[in-house]
Protein backbone atom coordinates (compact mmCIF):
# COMPACT_ATOMS: atom_id res chain seq x y z
CA UNK A 1 0.00 0.00 0.00
CA UNK A 2 1.48 3.33 -1.02
CA UNK A 3 -0.79 5.49 1.13
CA UNK A 4 -2.84 4.59 4.20
CA UNK A 5 -4.79 6.56 6.79
CA UNK A 6 -6.01 5.12 10.08
CA UNK A 7 -8.49 6.74 12.43
CA UNK A 8 -7.97 10.27 11.14
CA UNK A 9 -10.10 12.82 12.98
CA UNK A 10 -10.00 16.55 12.33
CA UNK A 11 -11.69 19.37 14.19
CA UNK A 12 -12.19 22.79 12.60
CA UNK A 13 -12.76 26.13 14.30
CA UNK A 14 -14.95 25.95 17.36
CA UNK A 15 -14.32 22.20 17.81
CA UNK A 16 -16.54 21.51 14.82
CA UNK A 17 -15.99 17.95 13.56
CA UNK A 18 -14.52 17.96 10.03
CA UNK A 19 -13.39 14.33 9.68
CA UNK A 20 -14.62 11.49 11.87
CA UNK A 21 -12.15 8.60 12.36
CA UNK A 22 -11.43 7.99 8.68
CA UNK A 23 -9.57 4.95 7.32
CA UNK A 24 -8.23 4.98 3.76
CA UNK A 25 -6.11 2.47 1.85
CA UNK A 26 -4.62 3.40 -1.52
CA UNK A 27 -2.63 0.90 -3.58
CA UNK A 28 0.19 1.71 -6.00
CA UNK A 29 -1.15 2.62 -9.45
CA UNK A 30 -4.75 3.08 -8.38
CA UNK A 31 -6.93 6.06 -9.24
CA UNK A 32 -9.08 7.11 -6.30
CA UNK A 33 -11.99 9.50 -6.69
CA UNK A 34 -12.99 11.42 -3.57
CA UNK A 35 -16.64 12.37 -3.95
CA UNK A 36 -19.58 13.49 -1.86
CA UNK A 37 -21.84 16.48 -1.28
CA UNK A 38 -20.54 19.95 -0.33
CA UNK A 39 -19.39 20.08 3.26
CA UNK A 40 -19.04 16.29 3.56
CA UNK A 41 -15.31 16.59 4.24
CA UNK A 42 -13.75 15.95 0.80
CA UNK A 43 -11.33 18.87 0.94
CA UNK A 44 -10.33 18.11 4.52
CA UNK A 45 -9.69 14.45 3.63
CA UNK A 46 -7.58 15.46 0.61
CA UNK A 47 -5.64 17.92 2.80
CA UNK A 48 -4.96 15.30 5.49
CA UNK A 49 -3.95 12.57 3.02
CA UNK A 50 -1.60 14.96 1.18
CA UNK A 51 0.02 16.20 4.38
CA UNK A 52 -1.22 19.75 3.83
CA UNK A 53 -3.00 19.56 7.15
CA UNK A 54 -2.32 17.52 10.27
CA UNK A 55 -5.11 15.34 11.64
CA UNK A 56 -5.92 15.97 15.30
CA UNK A 57 -5.68 12.23 15.84
CA UNK A 58 -4.87 9.25 13.65
CA UNK A 59 -1.96 8.60 11.33
CA UNK A 60 -1.27 8.87 7.59
CA UNK A 61 1.53 6.76 6.13
CA UNK A 62 3.32 6.99 2.79
CA UNK A 63 5.14 3.72 2.01
CA UNK A 64 4.80 2.76 5.70
CA UNK A 65 6.40 6.02 6.91
CA UNK A 66 4.28 8.46 8.87
CA UNK A 67 3.85 11.80 7.06
CA UNK A 68 4.84 13.44 10.38
CA UNK A 69 8.33 12.00 9.99
CA UNK A 70 8.83 13.47 6.51
CA UNK A 71 10.35 16.96 6.10
CA UNK A 72 8.56 19.50 3.92
CA UNK A 73 10.95 18.68 1.08
CA UNK A 74 10.68 14.89 1.49
CA UNK A 75 6.90 15.28 1.41
CA UNK A 76 7.17 17.28 -1.81
CA UNK A 77 9.17 14.43 -3.37
CA UNK A 78 6.51 11.89 -2.33
CA UNK A 79 3.37 13.66 -3.49
CA UNK A 80 2.36 16.65 -5.58
CA UNK A 81 -0.81 18.69 -5.05
CA UNK A 82 -2.87 20.61 -7.58
CA UNK A 83 -4.91 22.92 -5.35
CA UNK A 84 -7.86 25.10 -6.24
CA UNK A 85 -6.18 28.49 -5.67
CA UNK A 86 -4.00 28.86 -8.75
CA UNK A 87 -3.32 32.61 -8.58
CA UNK A 88 0.32 33.63 -9.14
CA UNK A 89 1.60 37.03 -7.99
CA UNK A 90 3.78 39.03 -10.42
CA UNK A 91 4.30 38.33 -14.12
CA UNK A 92 6.16 35.01 -14.05
CA UNK A 93 6.35 33.17 -17.37
CA UNK A 94 4.84 29.76 -18.02
CA UNK A 95 8.31 28.20 -18.22
CA UNK A 96 9.28 29.71 -14.84
CA UNK A 97 6.13 28.41 -13.14
CA UNK A 98 6.58 24.89 -14.55
CA UNK A 99 10.23 24.92 -13.39
CA UNK A 100 9.03 25.49 -9.79
CA UNK A 101 7.87 21.88 -9.86
CA UNK A 102 11.55 20.95 -9.70
CA UNK A 103 12.14 22.89 -6.45
CA UNK A 104 12.02 19.80 -4.16
CA UNK A 105 14.85 18.20 -6.18
CA UNK A 106 17.28 21.10 -5.76
CA UNK A 107 20.67 19.84 -4.71
CA UNK A 108 19.96 16.18 -5.55
CA UNK A 109 21.11 13.87 -8.35
CA UNK A 110 17.70 14.33 -10.01
CA UNK A 111 18.53 17.99 -10.71
CA UNK A 112 20.37 16.79 -13.83
CA UNK A 113 16.98 15.77 -15.20
CA UNK A 114 15.40 19.21 -14.64
CA UNK A 115 15.39 20.32 -18.27
CA UNK A 116 14.04 17.03 -19.58
CA UNK A 117 11.37 16.86 -16.85
CA UNK A 118 10.19 20.42 -17.58
CA UNK A 119 10.11 19.81 -21.34
CA UNK A 120 8.22 16.53 -20.89
CA UNK A 121 5.72 18.09 -18.46
CA UNK A 122 4.96 20.94 -20.87
CA UNK A 123 4.42 18.46 -23.71
CA UNK A 124 2.09 16.26 -21.66
CA UNK A 125 0.05 19.30 -20.56
CA UNK A 126 0.15 20.72 -24.12
CA UNK A 127 1.54 24.12 -23.17
CA UNK A 128 4.92 24.05 -24.94
CA UNK A 129 3.77 26.81 -27.30
CA UNK A 130 2.82 29.02 -24.33
CA UNK A 131 6.13 28.73 -22.47
CA UNK A 132 7.29 32.31 -22.96
CA UNK A 133 3.92 33.89 -22.18
CA UNK A 134 3.17 35.41 -18.80
CA UNK A 135 0.87 33.19 -16.79
CA UNK A 136 -1.36 36.14 -15.80
CA UNK A 137 -2.21 36.75 -19.46
CA UNK A 138 -3.58 33.24 -20.08
CA UNK A 139 -7.19 32.03 -19.94
CA UNK A 140 -8.42 30.04 -16.93
CA UNK A 141 -8.17 26.72 -18.76
CA UNK A 142 -4.64 27.45 -20.03
CA UNK A 143 -3.54 28.53 -16.57
CA UNK A 144 -4.81 25.26 -15.13
CA UNK A 145 -2.78 23.34 -17.71
CA UNK A 146 0.34 25.27 -16.67
CA UNK A 147 -0.15 24.21 -13.04
CA UNK A 148 -0.80 20.63 -14.13
CA UNK A 149 2.52 20.75 -15.98
CA UNK A 150 4.12 22.10 -12.80
CA UNK A 151 2.92 19.16 -10.68
CA UNK A 152 3.92 16.71 -13.43
CA UNK A 153 7.45 18.18 -13.41
CA UNK A 154 7.52 17.57 -9.64
CA UNK A 155 7.68 13.87 -10.58
CA UNK A 156 6.03 12.33 -7.51
CA UNK A 157 4.66 8.77 -7.23
CA UNK A 158 1.40 10.07 -5.70
CA UNK A 159 -0.51 13.02 -7.19
CA UNK A 160 -3.44 14.89 -5.64
CA UNK A 161 -5.91 16.86 -7.76
CA UNK A 162 -8.45 18.96 -5.85
CA UNK A 163 -11.45 19.50 -8.16
CA UNK A 164 -9.26 19.77 -11.26
CA UNK A 165 -12.30 19.87 -13.57
CA UNK A 166 -13.94 22.91 -11.95
CA UNK A 167 -14.25 25.74 -14.51
CA UNK A 168 -13.47 23.38 -17.40
CA UNK A 169 -15.92 22.84 -20.27
CA UNK A 170 -16.65 19.48 -21.91
CA UNK A 171 -13.57 19.64 -24.15
CA UNK A 172 -11.35 20.84 -21.32
CA UNK A 173 -12.53 18.02 -19.08
CA UNK A 174 -11.84 15.51 -21.84
CA UNK A 175 -8.28 16.83 -22.29
CA UNK A 176 -7.79 16.67 -18.51
CA UNK A 177 -9.08 13.10 -18.58
CA UNK A 178 -6.51 12.12 -21.22
CA UNK A 179 -3.69 13.77 -19.28
CA UNK A 180 -4.65 12.02 -16.03
CA UNK A 181 -4.99 8.63 -17.78
CA UNK A 182 -1.53 9.12 -19.26
CA UNK A 183 -0.09 9.85 -15.82
CA UNK A 184 -1.75 6.76 -14.40
CA UNK A 185 -0.46 4.59 -17.24
CA UNK A 186 3.02 5.93 -16.47
CA UNK A 187 2.62 4.40 -13.00
CA UNK A 188 1.40 7.35 -10.93
CA UNK A 189 -1.13 6.86 -8.16
CA UNK A 190 -3.84 9.51 -8.40
CA UNK A 191 -6.31 10.94 -5.88
CA UNK A 192 -8.91 13.21 -7.45
CA UNK A 193 -11.77 15.05 -5.81
CA UNK A 194 -14.64 16.13 -8.03
CA UNK A 195 -18.36 16.86 -8.22
CA UNK A 196 -18.58 15.41 -11.72
CA UNK A 197 -19.71 11.83 -10.99
CA UNK A 198 -20.18 10.96 -14.65
CA UNK A 199 -16.61 11.92 -15.58
CA UNK A 200 -14.92 10.45 -12.52
CA UNK A 201 -16.85 7.16 -12.69
CA UNK A 202 -15.13 6.31 -15.98
CA UNK A 203 -11.67 7.35 -14.79
CA UNK A 204 -11.41 6.07 -11.23
CA UNK A 205 -10.51 2.51 -10.29
CA UNK A 206 -11.70 3.20 -6.73
CA UNK A 207 -14.08 5.60 -5.04
CA UNK A 208 -14.03 7.14 -1.57
CA UNK A 209 -17.60 8.32 -0.99
CA UNK A 210 -17.93 10.92 1.77
CA UNK A 211 -21.10 11.87 3.65
CA UNK A 212 -21.26 14.10 6.73
CA UNK A 213 -17.60 13.82 7.80
CA UNK A 214 -17.51 10.00 7.44
CA UNK A 215 -16.73 7.54 4.69
CA UNK A 216 -20.03 6.13 3.46
CA UNK A 217 -18.40 3.72 1.08
CA UNK A 218 -14.91 2.96 -0.23
CA UNK A 219 -13.74 0.38 -2.74
CA UNK A 220 -13.83 -0.46 -6.45
CA UNK A 221 -15.82 2.11 -8.42
CA UNK A 222 -18.80 -0.08 -9.38
CA UNK A 223 -19.22 -1.38 -5.84
CA UNK A 224 -19.44 2.09 -4.31
CA UNK A 225 -21.40 4.03 -6.92
CA UNK A 226 -24.72 2.35 -6.12
CA UNK A 227 -28.19 3.71 -5.53
CA UNK A 228 -28.04 2.74 -1.87
CA UNK A 229 -24.67 4.28 -0.97
CA UNK A 230 -25.08 7.45 -3.07
CA UNK A 231 -28.54 8.05 -1.60
CA UNK A 232 -27.08 7.64 1.87
CA UNK A 233 -24.19 10.04 1.21
CA UNK A 234 -26.27 12.77 -0.44
CA UNK A 235 -29.30 12.35 1.81
CA UNK A 236 -31.65 12.13 -1.18
CA UNK A 237 -33.10 9.32 -3.28
CA UNK A 238 -30.64 8.98 -6.15
CA UNK A 239 -31.29 6.92 -9.23
CA UNK A 240 -28.16 5.34 -10.73
CA UNK A 241 -27.68 4.01 -14.25
CA UNK A 242 -24.59 3.05 -16.23
CA UNK A 243 -24.11 3.71 -19.93
CA UNK A 244 -23.90 0.38 -21.76
CA UNK A 245 -20.55 0.78 -23.54
CA UNK A 246 -17.45 -1.08 -22.36
CA UNK A 247 -15.96 1.88 -20.50
CA UNK A 248 -19.30 2.73 -18.91
CA UNK A 249 -20.15 5.98 -17.20
CA UNK A 250 -22.46 6.65 -14.33
CA UNK A 251 -25.61 8.67 -14.88
CA UNK A 252 -26.98 9.78 -11.52
CA UNK A 253 -30.01 11.91 -10.80
CA UNK A 254 -32.07 12.90 -7.83
CA UNK A 255 -35.52 11.35 -7.87
CA UNK A 256 -36.92 13.13 -4.81
CA UNK A 257 -36.35 16.50 -3.24
CA UNK B 1 15.19 39.67 -26.38
CA UNK B 2 15.21 37.10 -23.61
CA UNK B 3 14.96 38.09 -19.98
CA UNK B 4 18.50 36.83 -19.40
CA UNK B 5 19.82 39.09 -22.15
CA UNK B 6 17.94 42.08 -20.78
CA UNK B 7 19.26 41.35 -17.29
CA UNK B 8 22.87 41.48 -18.49
CA UNK B 9 22.39 44.65 -20.53
CA UNK B 10 20.55 46.43 -17.72
CA UNK B 11 23.15 45.27 -15.20
CA UNK B 12 26.06 46.59 -17.26
CA UNK B 13 24.23 49.86 -18.08
CA UNK B 14 23.35 50.53 -14.42
CA UNK B 15 26.93 49.77 -13.35
CA UNK B 16 28.25 52.34 -15.81
CA UNK B 17 25.71 54.95 -14.70
CA UNK B 18 26.64 54.22 -11.09
CA UNK B 19 30.33 54.85 -11.81
CA UNK B 20 29.52 58.16 -13.51
CA UNK B 21 27.29 59.21 -10.58
CA UNK B 22 29.99 58.30 -8.05
CA UNK B 23 32.44 60.46 -9.98
CA UNK B 24 29.95 63.34 -10.08
CA UNK B 25 29.12 62.93 -6.41
CA UNK B 26 32.81 63.21 -5.51
CA UNK B 27 33.34 66.16 -7.87
CA UNK B 28 30.50 68.41 -6.63
CA UNK B 29 29.28 69.31 -3.19
CA UNK B 30 30.61 70.85 -0.01
CA UNK B 31 32.96 73.73 -0.74
CA UNK B 32 36.51 73.07 -1.79
CA UNK B 33 37.95 70.15 -3.64
CA UNK B 34 41.06 69.26 -1.70
CA UNK B 35 41.70 65.65 -0.82
CA UNK B 36 40.61 66.13 2.81
CA UNK B 37 37.13 67.30 1.76
CA UNK B 38 36.80 64.47 -0.77
CA UNK B 39 38.10 61.79 1.59
CA UNK B 40 36.34 62.86 4.79
CA UNK B 41 33.07 64.37 3.52
CA UNK B 42 32.16 63.45 -0.03
CA UNK B 43 33.41 59.87 -0.19
CA UNK B 44 31.64 58.64 2.98
CA UNK B 45 28.51 60.44 1.88
CA UNK B 46 28.68 58.77 -1.54
CA UNK B 47 29.36 55.34 -0.05
CA UNK B 48 26.46 55.83 2.39
CA UNK B 49 24.10 56.71 -0.48
CA UNK B 50 25.17 53.60 -2.40
CA UNK B 51 24.76 51.33 0.66
CA UNK B 52 21.39 52.78 1.69
CA UNK B 53 20.18 52.54 -1.93
CA UNK B 54 21.19 48.88 -2.08
CA UNK B 55 19.56 48.26 1.30
CA UNK B 56 16.21 49.94 0.64
CA UNK B 57 15.76 48.51 -2.87
CA UNK B 58 16.64 44.98 -1.70
CA UNK B 59 14.33 45.38 1.29
CA UNK B 60 11.54 46.40 -1.10
CA UNK B 61 12.11 43.24 -3.18
CA UNK B 62 12.05 41.08 -0.03
CA UNK B 63 8.91 42.69 1.40
CA UNK B 64 7.02 42.54 -1.91
CA UNK B 65 8.00 38.91 -2.51
CA UNK B 66 7.48 37.56 1.01
CA UNK B 67 4.19 39.41 1.62
CA UNK B 68 2.96 38.80 -1.99
CA UNK B 69 2.28 42.52 -1.96
CA UNK B 70 3.34 44.67 -4.92
CA UNK B 71 2.76 47.83 -2.85
CA UNK B 72 5.16 46.99 -0.01
CA UNK B 73 8.00 49.43 0.78
CA UNK B 74 10.08 49.64 3.97
CA UNK B 75 8.73 53.11 4.83
CA UNK B 76 5.11 52.41 3.82
CA UNK B 77 4.88 49.29 6.01
CA UNK B 78 6.31 51.06 9.07
CA UNK B 79 9.69 49.28 9.24
CA UNK B 80 11.60 52.50 8.59
CA UNK B 81 9.74 54.44 11.29
CA UNK B 82 10.45 51.60 13.71
CA UNK B 83 14.15 51.88 12.89
CA UNK B 84 14.19 55.69 13.24
CA UNK B 85 12.52 55.39 16.64
CA UNK B 86 15.19 52.91 17.72
CA UNK B 87 18.00 55.18 16.58
CA UNK B 88 16.58 58.12 18.57
CA UNK B 89 15.96 55.86 21.55
CA UNK B 90 19.54 54.57 21.35
CA UNK B 91 20.91 58.11 21.26
CA UNK B 92 18.64 59.15 24.16
CA UNK B 93 20.18 56.47 26.37
CA UNK B 94 23.62 57.80 25.53
CA UNK B 95 24.85 55.78 22.57
CA UNK B 96 26.65 57.93 19.95
CA UNK B 97 24.95 58.51 16.58
CA UNK B 98 26.41 56.54 13.64
CA UNK B 99 27.53 53.74 15.95
CA UNK B 100 26.89 49.99 15.82
CA UNK B 101 25.05 50.42 19.15
CA UNK B 102 22.45 52.76 17.69
CA UNK B 103 22.10 50.53 14.62
CA UNK B 104 21.47 47.52 16.88
CA UNK B 105 18.70 49.29 18.78
CA UNK B 106 17.21 50.34 15.44
CA UNK B 107 17.23 46.72 14.23
CA UNK B 108 15.36 45.62 17.36
CA UNK B 109 12.63 48.30 17.21
CA UNK B 110 12.31 47.86 13.46
CA UNK B 111 11.74 44.11 13.95
CA UNK B 112 9.06 44.91 16.51
CA UNK B 113 7.34 47.27 14.05
CA UNK B 114 7.47 44.58 11.35
CA UNK B 115 6.06 41.97 13.73
CA UNK B 116 3.18 44.27 14.77
CA UNK B 117 2.29 45.08 11.16
CA UNK B 118 2.34 41.44 10.04
CA UNK B 119 0.40 40.33 13.12
CA UNK B 120 -2.33 42.95 12.61
CA UNK B 121 -2.65 42.16 8.88
CA UNK B 122 -3.13 38.42 9.24
CA UNK B 123 -6.55 37.14 8.29
CA UNK B 124 -7.37 33.49 7.59
CA UNK B 125 -3.70 32.69 7.16
CA UNK B 126 -3.22 35.46 4.57
CA UNK B 127 -1.45 38.77 5.02
CA UNK B 128 -3.81 41.31 3.47
CA UNK B 129 -2.36 43.71 0.90
CA UNK B 130 -4.14 46.86 2.06
CA UNK B 131 -4.17 46.17 5.78
CA UNK B 132 -0.36 45.99 5.72
CA UNK B 133 -0.26 49.57 4.42
CA UNK B 134 -2.87 50.81 6.91
CA UNK B 135 -1.01 49.18 9.78
CA UNK B 136 2.17 50.73 8.38
CA UNK B 137 0.60 54.20 8.55
CA UNK B 138 -0.38 53.68 12.19
CA UNK B 139 3.05 52.34 13.17
CA UNK B 140 4.76 55.21 11.34
CA UNK B 141 2.58 57.81 13.08
CA UNK B 142 3.28 56.18 16.43
CA UNK B 143 7.02 56.15 15.71
CA UNK B 144 7.07 59.79 14.65
CA UNK B 145 5.12 60.79 17.76
CA UNK B 146 7.51 59.03 20.11
CA UNK B 147 10.50 60.47 18.23
CA UNK B 148 9.23 64.04 18.69
CA UNK B 149 8.52 63.43 22.38
CA UNK B 150 12.01 62.03 22.98
CA UNK B 151 13.62 64.89 21.07
CA UNK B 152 11.57 67.51 22.98
CA UNK B 153 12.49 66.16 26.40
CA UNK B 154 16.14 65.42 25.61
CA UNK B 155 18.95 67.53 24.18
CA UNK B 156 19.04 65.59 20.92
CA UNK B 157 17.36 68.33 18.86
CA UNK B 158 20.71 70.06 18.28
CA UNK B 159 22.19 66.87 16.85
CA UNK B 160 19.32 65.72 14.61
CA UNK B 161 15.90 67.34 14.20
CA UNK B 162 12.56 65.58 13.87
CA UNK B 163 12.58 66.59 10.20
CA UNK B 164 15.91 64.83 9.68
CA UNK B 165 14.33 61.55 10.80
CA UNK B 166 11.12 61.88 8.79
CA UNK B 167 12.57 63.02 5.44
CA UNK B 168 16.07 61.59 5.44
CA UNK B 169 19.38 63.25 4.61
CA UNK B 170 22.97 62.26 3.89
CA UNK B 171 24.30 65.55 5.30
CA UNK B 172 25.42 63.83 8.54
CA UNK B 173 26.88 60.70 6.91
CA UNK B 174 30.53 60.11 7.78
CA UNK B 175 32.87 57.12 7.93
CA UNK B 176 31.47 56.14 11.33
CA UNK B 177 28.02 56.01 9.76
CA UNK B 178 29.29 53.87 6.87
CA UNK B 179 31.00 51.50 9.31
CA UNK B 180 27.84 51.19 11.39
CA UNK B 181 25.70 50.16 8.41
CA UNK B 182 27.74 47.97 6.06
CA UNK B 183 27.85 44.77 8.17
CA UNK B 184 24.04 44.57 8.45
CA UNK B 185 23.62 45.40 4.77
CA UNK B 186 26.11 42.74 3.69
CA UNK B 187 24.37 40.11 5.88
CA UNK B 188 20.97 41.21 4.55
CA UNK B 189 22.03 40.97 0.91
CA UNK B 190 23.58 37.51 1.38
CA UNK B 191 20.47 36.28 3.19
CA UNK B 192 18.25 37.74 0.46
CA UNK B 193 20.27 36.09 -2.30
CA UNK B 194 20.05 32.73 -0.51
CA UNK B 195 16.26 33.06 -0.04
CA UNK B 196 15.51 34.31 -3.57
CA UNK B 197 14.60 30.96 -5.23
CA UNK B 198 12.17 30.15 -2.39
CA UNK B 199 10.63 33.64 -2.63
CA UNK B 200 9.76 32.83 -6.26
CA UNK B 201 7.57 29.93 -5.12
CA UNK B 202 5.79 32.06 -2.50
CA UNK B 203 4.04 33.63 -5.52
CA UNK B 204 1.94 30.43 -5.55
CA UNK B 205 0.50 31.32 -2.15
CA UNK B 206 1.32 29.62 1.14
CA UNK B 207 -0.39 26.31 0.32
CA UNK B 208 1.06 26.00 -3.16
CA UNK B 209 4.54 26.85 -1.89
CA UNK B 210 4.29 24.34 0.96
CA UNK B 211 3.04 21.62 -1.42
CA UNK B 212 6.15 22.32 -3.52
CA UNK B 213 8.51 21.75 -0.61
CA UNK B 214 9.02 25.31 0.68
CA UNK B 215 9.06 25.91 4.46
CA UNK B 216 6.80 28.91 4.21
CA UNK B 217 7.05 30.25 7.77
CA UNK B 218 10.84 29.95 7.84
CA UNK B 219 11.27 31.55 4.41
CA UNK B 220 8.94 34.45 5.20
CA UNK B 221 10.44 35.09 8.65
CA UNK B 222 14.01 35.13 7.32
CA UNK B 223 13.00 37.36 4.39
CA UNK B 224 11.33 39.86 6.72
CA UNK B 225 14.35 39.76 9.04
CA UNK B 226 16.67 40.47 6.10
CA UNK B 227 14.41 43.35 5.04
CA UNK B 228 14.59 44.75 8.58
CA UNK B 229 18.42 44.54 8.65
CA UNK B 230 18.72 46.18 5.22
CA UNK B 231 16.34 48.99 6.20
CA UNK B 232 17.30 49.66 9.81
CA UNK B 233 21.05 49.89 9.13
CA UNK B 234 20.49 52.75 6.68
CA UNK B 235 17.67 54.52 8.51
CA UNK B 236 19.71 54.71 11.74
CA UNK B 237 22.23 56.91 9.91
CA UNK B 238 20.21 58.83 7.30
CA UNK B 239 16.56 58.80 8.49
CA UNK B 240 13.45 57.60 6.66
CA UNK B 241 13.54 57.59 2.85
CA UNK B 242 10.24 56.42 1.40
CA UNK B 243 9.26 55.04 -2.03
CA UNK B 244 12.73 53.97 -3.20
CA UNK B 245 12.05 50.36 -2.16
CA UNK B 246 8.73 50.52 -4.02
CA UNK B 247 9.68 52.24 -7.25
CA UNK B 248 13.03 50.63 -8.06
CA UNK B 249 11.99 46.92 -7.92
CA UNK B 250 8.85 47.77 -9.93
CA UNK B 251 10.77 49.47 -12.69
CA UNK B 252 13.31 46.62 -12.82
CA UNK B 253 10.59 43.96 -12.79
CA UNK B 254 8.98 45.56 -15.86
CA UNK B 255 12.18 45.00 -17.82
CA UNK B 256 13.66 41.71 -16.57
CA UNK B 257 10.66 39.96 -15.00
CA UNK B 258 9.98 38.97 -11.38
CA UNK B 259 12.44 36.07 -10.77
CA UNK B 260 14.00 37.06 -7.46
CA UNK B 261 17.72 36.28 -7.94
CA UNK B 262 18.05 38.57 -10.93
CA UNK B 263 15.55 41.06 -9.52
CA UNK B 264 17.57 41.42 -6.31
CA UNK B 265 20.91 41.99 -7.99
CA UNK B 266 19.64 44.48 -10.54
CA UNK B 267 17.37 46.26 -8.03
CA UNK B 268 20.31 46.66 -5.64
CA UNK B 269 22.25 48.33 -8.45
CA UNK B 270 19.21 50.38 -9.43
CA UNK B 271 18.66 51.43 -5.80
CA UNK B 272 22.24 52.68 -5.54
CA UNK B 273 21.86 54.62 -8.82
CA UNK B 274 18.48 56.11 -7.85
CA UNK B 275 19.56 57.25 -4.40
CA UNK B 276 22.88 58.67 -5.54
CA UNK B 277 21.03 60.54 -8.28
CA UNK B 278 18.46 61.81 -5.77
CA UNK B 279 21.21 62.96 -3.41
CA UNK B 280 23.05 64.74 -6.21
CA UNK B 281 19.79 66.51 -7.13
CA UNK B 282 19.19 67.29 -3.44
CA UNK B 283 22.57 68.99 -3.22
CA UNK B 284 22.57 70.81 -6.55
CA UNK B 285 18.93 71.69 -7.34
CA UNK B 286 18.62 74.70 -4.99
CA UNK B 287 22.36 75.11 -4.29
CA UNK B 288 23.72 76.42 -1.96
CA UNK B 289 20.65 75.29 0.02
CA UNK B 290 20.42 71.51 0.34
CA UNK B 291 16.98 69.87 0.19
CA UNK B 292 16.32 66.61 2.06
CA UNK B 293 16.97 63.60 -0.16
CA UNK B 294 13.79 61.97 1.15
CA UNK B 295 11.78 64.84 -0.32
CA UNK B 296 13.33 64.27 -3.74
CA UNK B 297 12.44 60.55 -3.58
CA UNK B 298 8.89 61.27 -2.38
CA UNK B 299 8.19 63.79 -5.15
CA UNK B 300 9.11 61.15 -7.72
CA UNK B 301 7.80 58.15 -5.80
CA UNK B 302 4.36 59.26 -4.61
CA UNK B 303 2.83 59.66 -8.11
CA UNK B 304 4.22 56.26 -9.11
CA UNK B 305 2.70 54.77 -5.95
CA UNK B 306 -0.72 56.12 -6.99
CA UNK B 307 -0.44 54.44 -10.37
CA UNK B 308 0.52 51.10 -8.75
CA UNK B 309 -2.25 51.47 -6.17
CA UNK B 310 -4.83 51.93 -8.94
CA UNK B 311 -3.53 48.85 -10.75
CA UNK B 312 -3.56 46.68 -7.63
CA UNK B 313 -7.10 47.81 -6.85
CA UNK B 314 -8.34 47.00 -10.35
CA UNK B 315 -6.78 43.55 -10.14
CA UNK B 316 -8.62 42.82 -6.89
CA UNK B 317 -11.92 44.28 -8.09
CA UNK B 318 -11.86 47.28 -5.75
CA UNK B 319 -11.64 47.57 -1.99
CA UNK B 320 -14.73 48.23 0.07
Amino acid sequence: MILTARGCTVYGEGEQLRLDAIDVVVGQGEVHAVIGPNGAGKSTLMAVLSGMRKADSGVVEFNSRSLHDLSVVELARARSVLGQDLAVTFGFTVAEVVAWGRAPWRGTEQMKGDKAAIKHAMEVAQITSLQNRRINQLSGGERKRVHIARVIAQNCPVMFFDEPDSELDLIGTNELDETLRGLNQAGRTLLISSHNLSWISALATHVILMGSQKIVGAGPTREVLTTGLLSQAYGREIDVQWTPNANGRLVAMCTSS
Amino acid sequence: MTRVGKTWILGVALSLVLLVLIALSLRFGAAGADSVVIWNIRLPRTVAAVLVGIGLASAGVLLQGSLRNPLADPALVGVSAGAALGAVLGAAIGLPFNSIGVTSVAVVTSSLAMAVVVWVSRSNGRIEVVTVLLAGIAVSAFGAAVISIIISVSDLAGARSVTFWTTGSFALSNWAGVNSMWPAIVIGVILAFYLAPSLDLLALGDEGAYASGISVFRTRTLALLAAVLLTAAGVAVVGVIAFLGLVVPHAIRLVIGPAHRQLLVISALGGAVALLLADTIARLALSPVEIPVGSVMAIVGAPIFFILLGRARNRQGGWA
